[in-house]
């Protein structure tokens, strides 16, 4: 017998959901902005050329882009606390997990964006008398961003994607909320469809209008 | 006429490659030197020591008589006086020639917006760039992006410019214009040191020519003595197969 498609649990679920969305949105945006300052300080200590500085950073840039997130979920989530003797929310620890692990990503776009500019570009701000700040202020970083702002997006997407493990810390977001309704609804096949669907919609926007943006930079040139 | 910048017994080693071996100059006040030799012979690293794109690896550059160390700031003030060009350009291609121009009077010399923008025009003028000023360098052929280049070093007033094989990565039909540029600034008494392989202009160009063959300094003096009668077997070789052309 062929399976009966009942989507109206969707529907009647929707609103649950809809806040599930809403707080896997909250953590991405949260854990995006956080993860770029973090990003940038840890480029600073990278390519600040103190080894006091930047082995620290290479440290935590390549534990945290070469364990697993969940991974790192976990820890923070269980094994810090009993270090620190605080226990923390699901968002909070999610939202360090992943802010962390987003900016050791971001940093090293920030160095590749930073390496990418040629080498007579410093020479030229050096030799009309520039420091190293504005140096990196005026000609360097606004040179680079341009080319940082492309794996910046793919990055970030990356970040909302990997969201969706905070629903195993019990965080209610959109995974964790259609995970709830399965349990009282038993149709992970509808339920699961939707929020895949909502994944899609949701990011293959923000992808084109992303691509839009880009024109638009390419556009106003040099 | 004093003497605005002194090299004394520059030295510059890359890994085990000594480029220069005690290198000694001084530069007057209104003097106009051509600095010729081979490919690798350290002429552009000499005048890269010059104003510190290269750290010397031993030796002293002064400048009006004192010694100019390596915090940052020295360098900064040592760079303003003495300006460069490069071989390569190096225009900022994020912003208009106006704004490349205007740049480094903003936020180097910490001057509003309008006083930067009269200097730039005022200079942009002067190599013939006015009508580009709002022309990103990408936007204009090499000779343009040049002279660009030599308005932007020129704003800052410079006591001193270094000019690295600034035609050297142009078309042929627009190293004219560039060299014409140079020939103003010479007429206008700019103190200038210039790396070239241009021999024709050099030697209507210079007051001195130096000829640098492995990293020293082998023969120098008046145009007509380095190139028309040249007392090194080395310099007389170099210029072998340049002596058909009419200086």
């Amino acid at each position: 017998m062929a399976y009966q498609w009942d989507f109206s649990v969707v529907s009647r679920n929707w609103d649950a959901l809809l806040a599930g969305l809403g707080n896997t949105l909250l953590l991405s945006t949260a854990s995006i902005a956080t993860g770029a300052v973090v990003g940038m300080v840890l480029a600073g200590m990278r390519l600040s050329g103190r080894r006091l500085l930047a082995w620290p950073a290479v440290g935590v840039i390549e534990f945290f882009r070469n364990t697993p997130a969940l991974v790192q979920l976990f820890w923070i989530f269980y094994a810090l606390p009993v270090l620190i003797g605080v226990s923390l929310s699901s968002f909070v620890a999610a939202w360090i997990a992943f802010s962390i692990q987003s900016g050791a990503f971001f940093a090293e776009v920030y160095r590749g964006g930073i390496g990418s500019i040629e080498r007579g570009q410093w020479e030229a701000g050096r030799a009309v008398g520039m420091g190293r700040v504005t140096l990196m202020h005026r000609i360097i970083f606004p040179q680079a961003l341009r080319r940082m702002i492309p794996p910046m997006i793919e990055r970030s997407f990356e970040v909302v994607k990997t969201t969706a493990l905070a629903a195993t810390v019990a965080y209610a977001d959109l995974l964790y909320e259609a995970m709830s309704t399965i349990s009282k609804s038993y149709r992970p096949l509808e339920v699961y469809s939707a929020v895949a669907a909502i994944y899609f919609v949701v990011l293959f926007g923000a992808s084109l209008a992303a691509q839009s943006f880009e024109r638009v930079l390419k556009r106003r040139g040099a | 006429m004093g003497v605005v910048v002194r090299a004394e017994k520059l030295h510059k080693t890359f890994g085990t490659l000594e480029v220069l071996k005690g290198v000694d100059l001084d530069v007057q006040e209104g003097e106009r030197i051509a600095i010729l030799g081979k490919s690798g012979s350290g002429k552009s690293t000499f005048l890269r020591c010059l104003n510190f794109m290269e750290m010397p690896s031993s030796g002293r550059v002064y400048f009006d008589g004192a010694p100019v160390g390596t915090s940052q700031a020295e360098l900064c003030r040592l760079r303003i006086n003495v300006g460069m060009v490069f071989q390569s350009l190096n225009l900022f291609p994020h912003m208009t020639a106006m704004g490349n121009v205007m740049e480094a009077l903003v936020s180097v010399k910490g001057m509003t917006k309008a006083q930067a923008r009269a200097i730039a025009s005022e200079q942009l003028g002067r190599v013939d760039m006015l009508s580009k000023s709002e022309s990103y360098p990408i936007n204009l052929s090499g000779g343009q992006q040049q002279r660009v280049a030599i308005a932007r070093a020129l704003a800052m007033e410079p006591r001193v410019l270094l000019l690295d094989e600034p035609t050297s990565s142009l078309d042929p039909e627009l190293v004219g214009e560039v060299l014409k540029v140079i020939n103003a600034l010479a007429a206008r008494k700019m103190t200038m040191v210039l790396v070239t392989h241009e021999l024709g202009f050099a030697y209507h160009f210079a007051s001195r020519v130096i000829f640098l063959h492995d990293g020293r300094i082998l023969e120098q003096g008046t145009p007509d003595q380095v190139l028309k009668n040249p007392a090194e077997k080395r310099t007389q070789e170099f210029l072998t197969g340049f002596n058909e052309f009419s200086f």
